[in-house]
């Protein structure tokens, strides 16, 4: 009878579970009750399915145990038994089908006058962009795509002008207005991901993607790539802040538009904004191409050693030798990963080719990490 | 120890090769379907023209099927050899002209990393070509059977599946050379012209 | 090709016996080993998975590179070279000429050839853990571009090996499935019409023919990428920026391979499962002593399930970006398929009713396996309805859900079909003692790691992740969760061992079993040996009169009559048919 009693037991544990388990939805953030309506209703559903299931097998463990001089019956089936239970679990399935499509019908029907942002994903990072006063978003290229322009931005196109590009891995968005996300990708497959949203979207390179949703709680919302991405998958994490109008539009008028990005872009840079920006160049340069996935820049430990008070350290490497990081050492490094490996860290960081200009750069990030 | 009926065991046979060939159906069918999709995306640009070189292949691939039926209902076994000679040849000059042909194509300038048509032409007629050798090693087995004097009536049973065989990677070779070809956007737009 | 009879003269030497044996129980065994070794290597690295989710970062060995290869190759390894290996390669060579009254499949050389080509397939897949790189990190479903674009684990070796080895695996299953099918439909008794087939073999038949038409869809996905990767053509790859190098394809759609490797991906879960509910069907009945609940809505719902299993595969792709309107599509079909296959739990339940029911090893498996299957289906449900669906996709609540549905309820099937027949194979009986601790441990210990599980996805933790540090939503009870979790599993993968020893031991120290222990209807336990010999029937192929489920007499000496009973011989109603010699030394 272990078995019977293991049956009730996992019966009644798990319906127990369920009750006390402190891992639930988070608390909704957007308009979409009908999504968690939804999961409900398939909730109960099924968990009345597992229990029954479950108990009648318990009962008639018990029941029908094997007794000497007790033969089993001699039925074949039962056909009115089975169509009636193939009617009864269509009945379950429309019912929480139904409820699933209506609220589905509605998740594809962004309203027109969502208002529109970008998510554009890259391999570890977010970038997100704000059509500007024109309410359109300017046309992107990947082959527009470099250091100094992230988003691929078309310089030639005028409705690209005023588009805002949020620096720094934040975005925000106004409490209570339906918003549509148009998102891309860069490189490989993302998904922008906000638990407290519940709608989300893949983003595929070579494709726009979307979704929309009304943000109806103010806060700061974790945002995950939930599409495997490489190494730096589970490093590629953002914030999403929704505020009142009031902050919402103080936080937009800090924003840079591409056009005024545009004059003071370049590799080479004014001295200007050198003094002001320091290692900025280097600091774009390791967002495009993929550092910050594996390299912290606070201190905290990844695949790669934090380039936290790198310069000027002296380093253990594989096999014990040490070095000291200088100018020498970061420029083999990164143009040469495999040269010098420091220890307790695994040989795989990509070789990517770097110009001259391009390793000076880098090398003046580094050094402004203090 | 006959477990099965001679009439049983040529069926057995031919049943299996009848699954093969839908499986390898399937195989190309999901190929045209990949092919349909890509060709959707605005860079597509069409094969320019057919080598001449896959008319002699397609003679030469249809000859070979000829020849394995002519073996297949030969009457004495010096009639079924030359038809297996026959068959196994005009196989291997058809893999030779595919060859050629891709030689033709190259000569274009139309590489198998060039445009998506280009990819599918090597990639398809490849695969078929593959499925040719694959035929290949069947008919060697038959071969080796036909030297150690086996009787006519197993070889021809055997042939006839070559034949079979034959005849359906005829089939499918037109219908990929049709695919390649013809199915072009053009081909697409004036399709759905017709129907309007 | 080859003749079946023509084959049948004995094997002389042990090369030929035990080796390059053309022996359909040769090749079975053969298959089953090599699985279940490549299997317990999936599951040692799903062990190291969970020590980093576990205890995160206190294994310094596991990086995020090798987290990442190891996941990978965990769910390849499972999913194909274990269960449908084990499934078709396994238990179809094993159990289809018995349980049909055949000699041997009908191509026995081609057999061979299959299972040789099967293990060529693991070897390659092996070396990819010797290659430059090592193995690739792309997920068991090898998504492009990431799969080979760098910042992905194994893209310059470790990706085409595998590519490579799946072709070669194709093959193999190819091979194997034209056996399969042919032999089920030529080479039956007389008097074994298909509606008198037991369900095992409906459910490998079916599952067969999803192989032979769903495997072409992984093939042409995996040349086509092998094809972007090595001659740098564009059918997956559009243009891209990586790692701040323009790279040269253009044009290609990831959502493509999405919709090539799914079309392929969800028949393949049914081709695991369909042998599944086969054998659970045959083992209820069994070791219930009644005949199965509805034979006829069993077959028709195995049939109707595997034509369904072609139209339901962009469930998989609900937020992938594809065309929003399929996602109607694809939700209806999908919780259409829920119907038959809830129907067949419905019937196994129901054949338990009135029952006789013997709480033997097998018996105790095939419950466990209807009560996991149950709550791994259920949870089918949430994901099939698109948008319950959309929340949940590629978090903790899949990974529950699919472990549930094809890694323990199958995993159960697989254990109880084992035991219940390794009388057959071995002739001899395991040890009861080893198999039911076997049974607890790994039933209770699967619910203990899946069952919460689910939550942590409903929560919203994503899939594939190496760690969940300072997230302010994830409570720190989920990181105690994960490694409880990973101490359970530890100790289920321990308990594994049992099992190994048990049927290793037993096969050299076990008590002879008898021909038919568990006293079965079905056709394969009537050989006139145990282990059969090769040609199965001796002298005389045997004649089926009725089903194989005639169980529940309620008068006479025996409660079933076999299948090879016909009705003359059923008046003395002897369960053994008087012609068929009893072993020597054992009662029955």
């Amino acid at each position: 009878m272990a078995l019977a009693l293991a049956l009730i037991l996992i019966t009644v544990g798990a319906v127990v579970f369920h009750f006390v388990s402190p891992w639930w939805l988070t608390p909704l953030a957007s308009n979409w009750q009908q999504m968690d309506d939804a999961l409900q209703i398939t909730l109960v559903i099924t968990a009345v399915a597992f229990v029954l299931i479950n108990l009648f097998m318990a009962y008639a463990v018990i029941r029908f145990r094997h007794r000497d001089g007790v033969r089993a019956s001699s039925e074949h089936g039962n056909r009115k038994l089975e169509w009636w239970l193939i009617g009864a679990t269509s009945v379950g399935i429309v019912a929480m089908l139904a409820p699933g499509l209506s609220v589905y019908a509605k998740l594809i029907d962004a309203p027109h006058d969502a208002m529109l942002f970008e998510v554009m994903g890259q391999q570890w990072q977010w970038h997100y962009r704000l059509p500007g006063k024109d309410g359109k978003l300017g046309t992107t290229d990947v082959r527009f795509i470099s250091a100094s322009n992230p988003f691929g931005m078309n310089p030639e196109d005028p409705d690209g002008q005023d588009d805002l590009l949020v620096d720094g891995h934040e975005i925000h968005l106004p409490l209570g207005k339906p918003t549509k996300a148009l998102l891309r990708a860069a490189d490989v497959l993302h998904d922008f991901y906000v638990p407290q949203f519940r709608t989300r979207m893949n983003m595929v390179p070579g494709l726009v993607t979307t979704f929309w949703l009304t943000p109806t709680q103010t806060g700061k919302f974790e945002v995950m790539c939930a599409q495997l991405c490489g190494l730096g998958h589970s490093n590629m994490r953002s914030y999403v802040v929704v505020e009142d109008e009031a902050s919402y539009q103080a936080w937009l008028a800090r924003q840079v538009s591409f056009g005024a990005k545009l004059t003071n872009s370049g590799l080479a840079g004014t001295a200007a904004v050198r003094d002001i920006d320091p290692g900025r160049q280097g600091r774009l340069l390791a967002q495009a191409r993929g550092c910050a996935g594996c390299h912290s820049i606070d201190g905290s430990a990844g695949v790669g050693p934090s380039w936290k008070g790198l310069f000027g350290k002296t380093e253990t490497l594989e096999g014990g030798a040490s070095a000291v990081v200088d100018d020498a050492y970061l420029r083999e490094s990164i143009a040469d990963p495999k040269a010098k490996v420091v220890r307790g860290f695994a040989p795989i960081m990509p070789q990517q080719p770097f110009s001259e200009a391009e390793l000076a750069a880098m090398v003046e990030y580094i050094r402004t990490l203090k | 120890m006959s477990a099965l009926a001679p009439a049983g065991r040529a069926s057995a046979a031919t049943v299996g090769l009848r699954v093969f060939m839908a499986v390898v159906s399937t195989l190309f069918f999901l190929f045209s379907i990949a092919f349909l999709m890509r060709m959707a995306v605005d860079d597509w640009r069409a094969l320019p023209r057919v080598p001449w070189q896959l008319w002699l292949s397609s003679a030469l691939l249809a000859g070979a099927g000829i020849a394995w039926s002519a073996a297949a209902r030969a009457a004495t076994q010096a009639a079924l050899l030359r038809g297996w000679a026959a068959g196994c040849g005009l196989s291997l000059l058809f893999l030779a002209a595919q060859l050629w042909a891709w030689q033709a194509m190259l000569a274009l300038n139309l590489r198998v990393d060039g445009n998506p048509a280009n990819s599918f032409f090597y990639l398809i007629t490849g695969l078929h070509g593959v499925h040719v050798v694959g035929g290949l090693a069947a008919a060697g087995v038959l071969g080796l059977r036909l030297l150690r004097g086996a009787p006519l009536a197993r070889l021809r049973d055997t042939a006839a599946l070559c034949a079979h065989y034959w005849h359906f990677l005829l089939v499918l070779w037109l219908a990929m050379f049709a695919l390649l070809f013809l199915v072009t956007p053009d081909f697409i737009q004036l399709c759905s012209n017709l129907l309007r | 090709m080859a003749y079946a009879t023509d084959h049948l003269h004995e094997p002389q030497s042990w090369w030929t016996k035990y080796v390059w044996s053309q022996d359909h129980k040769v090749i079975a065994v053969q298959y089953t080993i090599t699985a279940i070794v490549v299997g317990l290597l999936g599951m040692v690295l799903s062990d190291l998975m969970r020590l980093q989710l576990g205890f995160p970062g206190r294994f310094a060995f596991i990086d995020p590179a090798r987290y990442y290869q190891f996941i990978t190759m965990h769910g390849m390894i499972m999913v194909i070279y274990l269960l449908t290996a084990l499934f078709l390669g396994g238990f179809g060579n094993y159990l289809i000429p018995l349980m049909l009254g055949a000699r041997d499949m009908v191509f026995p050389y081609m057999n061979m050839l299959s299972y040789w080509t099967y293990l060529l397939a693991v070897l390659i897949l092996l070396a990819s853990f010797f290659v430059p790189g090592g193995p690739t990190g792309a997920g068991w479903t090898l998504y492009p571009p990431q799969a080979i674009l760098p910042g992905t684990p194994g893209v310059e070796w470790g990706i085409v090996v595998m590519l490579v080895s799946l072709v070669v695996f194709i093959v193999a299953t190819t091979m194997g499935g034209l056996n399969y099918v042919t032999t089920v439909l030529q080479a039956r008794a007389q008097g074994m019409t298909l509606m008198r087939m037991p369900l095992s073999v409906w459910g490998i038949f079916v599952a067969t023919i999803l192989a032979l038409l769903a495997f072409p869809a992984l093939f042409v996905s995996g040349v086509m990428m092998l094809f972007d990767k090595a001659l740098g053509t564009s059918f997956f790859m559009p243009a891209v920026v990586s790692m701040g190098q323009h790279l040269g394809h253009k044009g290609g759609s990831p959502l493509l391979f999405q919709h090539l490797f799914w079309f392929f991906g969800h028949p393949e879960v049914y081709i695991v499962a369909l042998p599944a509910f086969g054998i659970i069907s045959d083992l209820v009945s069994v070791h219930a002593r009644k005949c199965i609940f509805g034979y006829r809505m069993m077959v028709w719902a195995i049939v109707i399930i595997g034509g369904l299993s072609f139209v339901v595969w962009a469930h998989h792709m609900y937020v992938s970006g594809m065309h929003p309107l399929f996602g109607f599509f694809f939700a209806t079909t999908t919780l259409i398929i829920a119907v038959p296959t809830a129907l067949k739990v419905y019937n196994w339940t129901l054949t338990l009713w009135r029952g006789d029911i013997h709480l033997t090893v097998p018996m105790l498996f095939a419950i466990g396996f209807i009560s996991t299957f149950v709550i791994g289906g259920l949870t089918g449900l949430f994901l099939g309805n698109v948008s319950v669906d959309i929340p949940l996709s590629n978090t903790y609540f899949v990974v529950a859900h699919f472990h549930m549905v094809m890694g323990v309820s199958p995993v159960l099937a697989v254990f109880g079909g084992l035991y219940h027949w390794y009388p057959k194979v071995s002739g001899r009986l395991y040890n009861d003692t080893l198999g039911r601790l076997h049974f607890w441990i790994t039933f209770v210990g699967t619910y203990l790691i899946f069952f919460p599980m689910h939550y942590l996805g409903i929560l919203g933790m994503p899939r594939r992740y190496y760690a969940y540090e300072n997230y302010a939503f994830i409570p720190q009870s989920a990181q105690t969760l994960n490694a409880f979790i990973t101490v359970m599993a530890l100790i289920v993968g321990v308990a594994q061992l049992l099992f190994i020893y048990n049927l290793a031991w037993s096969t050299f120290k076990g008590p002879r079993a008898g021909p038919n222990p568990w006293r079965a209807a079905s056709l394969e336990w009537y050989t006139p040996d145990t282990p059969p010999k090769h040609g199965n029937w001796g002298p005389a192929l045997p004649v089926v009169f009725r089903g194989p489920y005639d169980y529940g007499h309620q008068e006479g000496a025996s409660d079933f009559i076999a299948q090879n009973i016909g009705p003359e011989q059923q008046e003395e109603a002897p369960a053994v048919p008087a012609a068929i010699p009893v072993p020597r030394g054992e009662p029955t």
